[in-house]
């Protein structure tokens, strides 16, 4: 990846971009990928489906860069796209729950365990970690895209309604119907 | 202050994104009532539970394969991609165009050829229902020719109508087909644009 990406701030990467500068959009996808395939991966649930809605935002966000809007943030921007296309992509598959033990499984091997303190505090955090999100992927297509966007993106309620096109009250009654849905599944944390 | 109110504002109280006076009146909610206060708890434990989720790695081919498809792809804002996005607006103008062009000067001389052809054939229906009733109105006494008058009038009616009515409702249809078209083509020419007015589009 160009050295140029590891310095630049998306804006200007977006603008190299649109000047022809191809290695400005590689610099953009490095960059963003992997929050892309993650944020995939909490709301489908499955590994290749995560990666099939990586490539299709990421194309998507290339060929529509000259619209995105100067000054504006890039991340929300990318952010509003995957989530969109989780969700037409969920409606698509007939909002399907998956048991996916066996995909969190294939997740876990590549999990970046950097985060925790002790063995036991991580494999502790991971078993309720994995519950929850077991019980996320039974939930309706948009209260899963809501607390994903709340609890695993770390987006406040206004920002949720802006990527979601959607009224701050529905974002909040799909918050608590959401985690009343969750706590039902796995009791108190 | 009610729990359904409460609970409204209990995401943004524990973002720290509330107005002091609404935070103080939740806080001094939640310290009256458990069942909200529990409900705080479970949005505090569910953040930091899913905080704790391993981000997952996706595979490194797949950055390679995104990469080499854009690198296909025409630059973003060059003018071939730009005549990719107008090339439709181009379409739909012509077609919502040929459509306009065929309601407000097609339909006319169709309609007129119609009328030229039709006219006749309904004033001479029209008289002969008019003699028909005039022929049957002795025997049923003066309505017959009441209603030969009004035959007589439905044929003259008739006769004008069959030239007059197409002009003026394919004019109408024009007229619309013009508005519908104009919307059609703002809401093509904003999609195929980018819509860079008001926000982004995704």
């Amino acid at each position: 990846m160009p050295e140029a990406g590891v310095e630049r701030d998306d804006g200007e990467l977006v603008r190299l971009c649109l000047a022809g500068e191809q290695t400005a959009f590689d610099a953009l996808a490095a960059r963003h990928y992997r929050r892309v395939y993650n944020v995939a991966y909490r709301m489908l649930g499955n590994r290749e489906q995560a990666e099939d809605i990586t490539q299709e935002t990421l194309l998507r966000v290339y060929s529509r860069l000259h619209t995105f809007k100067q000054g504006a943030s890039f991340i929300a921007w990318v952010r509003r796209i995957t989530t969109n296309l989780c969700i037409d992509h969920l409606r698509r598959r007939g909002e399907q729950t998956v048991s996916l033990d066996r995909q969190l499984e294939a997740g876990m091997e590549h999990a970046d365990t950097s985060a925790g303190a002790s063995p036991e505090g991580r494999l502790e955090m991971t078993e309720d970690a994995r519950r929850v999100m077991e019980a996320l992927r039974r939930l309706p297509g948009k209260q899963r895209a809501v607390l994903v966007l709340r609890h695993v993106e770390g987006l406040k309620v206004d920002e949720i309604a802006r990527t979601m096109k959607m009224p701050q009250g529905t974002v909040k009654t799909l918050l608590f119907r959401g985690r009343h849905a969750v706590r039902g599944m796995v009791g108190e944390l | 202050m009610e729990c359904s109110a409460a609970r409204e504002l209990l995401d943004e109280y524990f973002e720290g994104t509330l107005p002091a006076l609404r935070r103080k009146d939740v806080a001094a909610h939640l310290a009256q009532c458990a069942a909200c206060a529990a409900e705080l708890e479970q949005i505090k434990r569910l953040t930091v539970t899913l905080a704790g989720a391993p981000r997952v790695e996706p595979r490194e081919e797949l950055l390679r394969a995104i990469t080499a498809r854009a690198a296909e792809l025409p630059t973003p804002g060059s003018r071939w991609a730009l005549v990719a996005g107008w090339r439709r607006v181009a379409v739909a103008a012509a077609a919502v165009t040929a459509a306009v062009a065929g309601v407000r000067y097609g339909g006319p001389m169709v309609w007129s050829r119609l009328a030229v052809a039709l006219a006749p054939g309904v004033t001479w229906l029209g008289k002969q229902g008019a003699l028909a009733l005039a022929w049957m109105g002795p025997k049923v006494e003066g309505i017959g020719v009441a209603a030969g008058a009004v035959w007589e009038v439905v044929a003259a009616l008739g006769s004008a109508l069959a030239t007059a009515w197409p002009a003026m409702a394919w004019y109408a249809a024009g007229e619309a087909a013009v508005v519908g078209g104009m919307i059609l083509a703002i809401h093509w020419g904003r999609r195929a644009a980018g819509a860079r007015i008001g926000t982004l589009v995704v």
